[in-house]
């Protein structure tokens, strides 16, 4: 029964990626991406990483979603070249072609070997576990064993909004935001906003004992911002470049002077003393999800220049 | 205190890095001098602390590898983390007089996040660390391009993202498996357990394709040329000097810590061949480049091309040979870091001056800024690799260890990749020597800008003198087989 389920995820997956690459329109080759990411996160859910089908549900489908339809909203009202069609003549496609089949058949090669890894992690990491200060084992190697790396993908975060509005001031064609003045879309908002708040701080806080966590939290937030933005509401906030970038390092500024305290004590960094680990974890979590999802918002806002478009193009 | 020069590395650029973004405009600039002072203190501090204790390690979070990841200080860390503190403050003081007010605004925070990327990867001895430091260092450098606003250099910076995304995805895939045959990510501990099995092979290859074209080594080096040469000046001369060699560092790290020139001649033997074209193929074309930045960009493209000798000329049976040339090539890094940014910076100079791209432009002004093109000059002796500039000292420590394995080839390349670079440096200074016909009009640049092109240049022989110096802190062992 199994084995059958996951033959018809593979076959769904591989036909969703044929189709995004090689339907006609970019709108369906978008839509059928974002099914892509549904699909592969129940894929992550087969492989026994719910931690990481929830982030690929929030982000792979549904914030990507939302930047690419917006980014083919912004091609459609700026430029007046169809997209291009792949052309079979074309020295690059053939090239494309061998490399990615050269590319699958080394994989193939490199996994048909059995793989017996000498070093075993996963034990180091439950023995190790009761002194993380919190009891997944995931946000524990996430916020605590490898928090340093967290560190630096926070930052890599921080940096692609920072390029987005570097792109954003470059951009000559500003156009005119038109919101979506729609009551029912009001009303509904009201009623989902304190819910999907409320989603977004049950992730954040399940993440010391089960899936969840920082990331998964920011990108439920975003959607929320998101949805806000669409119904009109502006917020000071999002107008104020100051507010914007401040937000976005909030989140690093508060794992960096945490991470840099044992440092006065002469104690390696990113050391947290050991009775107050669990509750640095969750601050520094919580750092991080506002953090997040305002980011996530700031790459939807900064690409917010063509929605006046959105309307007619829908098929 | 014993953990904190090392911390500092990674705290005081990530701390210029929100005080960038946090602050208003004056105290942006003192804050990052003021930081850019501290991280140089900190380094010497670090340089200090090695010269007392040799190598050591620095568990993150007290928590020892493989179930953390550890930081490790040794000697040809040390030499890179000291020389991107040097190449990085002298671009700095430049950027701060070049660019314009809401240029600095961005220039800032994209600078100190590229620092702090930049001084991850030379202390990361995890593989997974690298690969985040590795994202950092390219989105850092894809802004930083993105920052000259005109169409050209956009559609260039796109590019650039491109290739390192894709350069990314290579690396990450050779890791993910890697992970999967060992179990583990520190780089110590897997030389432990390596062996060239098939698995490994194709991972050490895709990582090996990945970084190569973050590196932009010949067949994968189209992206380079418009990204280097578009961009502002500072900016070019932190890409060509620093962010390109980071990549490199990871392909060095692993080809020694793994000790790949024991599992495959062959392997050695291509990346020596794929260096020899890029050496002839970037002279080649910097001397038909009509653009002064395309000229050393191209220029850039051939000197990758010497690092990439050094592989072949690791070799399992002469251990001498090989420790020669790791001097060599590691020499060559420096030098050419110090060089280049010298000579974008002069070149931005001149530009500025004329006002134009054009080689043509420069006619008349060999004597209007004698001072800058004597810091041009200098920074072209060590590229072209004359005696006693740091660059010379690389190329013979590579030919003596060619020679002692009687490998005639590389000596050939070498040579003639000499020849092409003082050909189209040459080229550069006879354009400068054309007088124009009635009167010319140039702008002055600021001496701030010429002094500090200078000192690069002027680093950039020096270290010709005090090469014994540096390669005092490689270890002798670094090559010889573990």
């Amino acid at each position: 029964m199994n084995e059958l389920i996951d033959l018809t995820l593979i076959c769904i997956l591989l036909g969703l990626a044929t189709l995004s690459l090689f339907t006609q329109s970019l709108f369906r080759s978008v839509m059928f991406f974002i099914l892509l990411g549904l699909i592969l996160s129940l894929v992550w859910i087969r492989l026994d990483a719910p931690d990481i089908a929830l982030a690929e549900a929030a982000i792979g489908a549904g914030i990507t979603g939302i930047l690419l339809l917006d980014a083919l909203a912004h091609l459609r009202a700026t430029s007046n070249t169809p997209p291009q069609l792949l052309q079979l003549k074309q020295p690059r496609f053939w090239l494309a072609l061998l490399s990615g089949t050269g590319v699958i058949l080394a994989l193939g090669l490199a996994v048909s070997e059995p793989l017996s890894p000498v070093v075993a992690l996963d034990l180091k990491v439950s023995e190790n576990l009761a002194e993380s200060g919190v009891t997944h084992p995931i946000t524990a190697i996430l916020l605590n064993f490898r928090s340093y790396d967290t560190l630096l993908e926070v930052a890599v975060l921080v940096l692609a909004a920072l390029v987005a509005l570097t792109l954003r001031q470059s951009d000559e064609h500003p156009v005119a935001n038109e919101f979506l003045p729609n009551q029912l879309l009001h009303a509904c908002l009201k009623l989902f906003f304190p819910m999907i708040f409320l989603v977004s701080m049950y992730l954040l806080w399940a993440g010391s004992t089960q899936p969840g966590g920082a990331f998964q939290a920011g990108a439920v937030l975003a959607s929320a911002f998101v949805l806000f933005y669409l119904v009109g509401l502006k917020t000071q906030l999002a107008q104020n470049e100051h507010y914007l970038k401040r937000g976005w390092i909030f989140g690093l500024a508060i794992f960096v002077l945490v991470g840099a305290v044992p440092l006065l004590q002469g104690q390696p960094f990113l050391t947290y003393p050991d009775a107050h680990a669990g509750v640095l974890i969750l601050l520094i979590e919580l750092g991080l999800t506002l953090s997040i999802g305002w980011i996530l918002f700031s790459l939807f806002l900064l690409s917010q220049s063509a929605s006046t478009f959105q309307k007619k193009d829908t098929p | 205190m014993a953990h904190f020069p090392i911390a500092g590395l990674i705290v005081f650029p990530l701390l210029g890095a929100l005080v960038s973004l946090a602050l208003s405009k004056r105290w942006r600039t003192v804050m990052s001098f003021i930081l850019i002072t501290a991280l140089l203190l900190n380094n010497v501090s670090l340089l200090f602390q090695f010269y007392g204790q040799g190598t050591f390690n620095e568990a993150m979070g007290n928590w020892s590898a493989p179930l953390g990841i550890e930081l490790r200080v040794d000697g040809l860390a040390l030499i890179f983390s000291l020389m991107s503190a040097l190449v990085a403050s002298v671009c700095a003081l430049y950027a701060c007089v070049y660019l314009s007010a809401t240029q600095l605004k961005l220039f800032w925070p994209f600078f100190w996040f590229l620092w702090a990327a930049l001084n991850s990867i030379w202390l990361s001895s995890d593989l997974f660390n690298l690969y985040v430091g590795l994202e950092l260092l390219s989105l850092a450098a894809v802004g930083l391009v993105a920052l000259s606003r005109d169409a050209t250099s956009l559609a260039a910076a796109l590019r650039y993202l491109f290739a390192a995304l894709l350069g990314s995805i290579g690396y990450l895939l050779g890791v993910a498996l890697l992970y999967a045959t060992y179990g583990t990510l520190s780089l110590p501990e897997l030389s432990q357990h390596f062996s060239l099995t098939l698995s490994s092979a194709v991972a050490l290859g895709f990582m090996c394709i990945g970084l190569l074209m973050k590196t932009a080594v010949f067949p994968m080096h189209s992206w380079l040329p418009p990204a280097h040469g578009g961009a502002l000046t500072p900016v070019s001369a932190l890409l060509s000097a620093l962010v390109i060699k980071a990549s490199f560092y990871i392909v060095l790290r692993l080809w020694t810590e793994l000790s790949l020139e024991i599992a495959s001649a062959s392997a050695g033997m291509l990346m020596g061949i794929l260096g020899s074209a890029a050496i002839l193929w970037g002279g080649w074309m910097a001397l038909n480049q009509t653009h002064l930045k395309l000229v050393i960009a191209y220029s850039t493209l051939a000197q990758v091309g010497y690092f990439m000798l050094i592989f072949p000329l690791l070799s399992p049976v002469d251990a001498h040979a090989s420790h020669l040339a790791f001097q060599g090539g590691v020499l060559m890094l420096l030098a050419h870091a110090l060089a280049k940014a010298g000579m974008f910076l002069a070149a931005g100079n001149l530009l500025f001056c004329s006002g134009q791209k054009d080689l043509k432009s420069l006619a008349g002004l060999s004597r209007y800024r004698p001072l800058n093109i004597f810091a041009f000059g200098l920074a072209g002796v060590s590229i072209m690799g004359l005696p006693p500039s740091g660059g010379f000292n690389g190329k013979w420590l590579l030919i003596q260890s060619a020679m002692l394995q009687s490998q005639w080839v590389w000596v050939a390349v070498i040579i003639m990749g000499s020849l092409l670079s003082a050909a189209y440096i040459f080229r550069v200074f006879s354009y400068t020597y054309r007088e124009v016909e009635g009167g010319d009009s140039f702008k002055q640049p600021a001496a701030v800008l010429e002094w500090t092109a200078l000192s690069l240049s002027v680093l950039s022989i020096l270290l010709g003198l005090a090469s014994m110096l540096v390669l005092d802190l490689l270890p002798i062992s670094a090559v010889v087989a573990q």
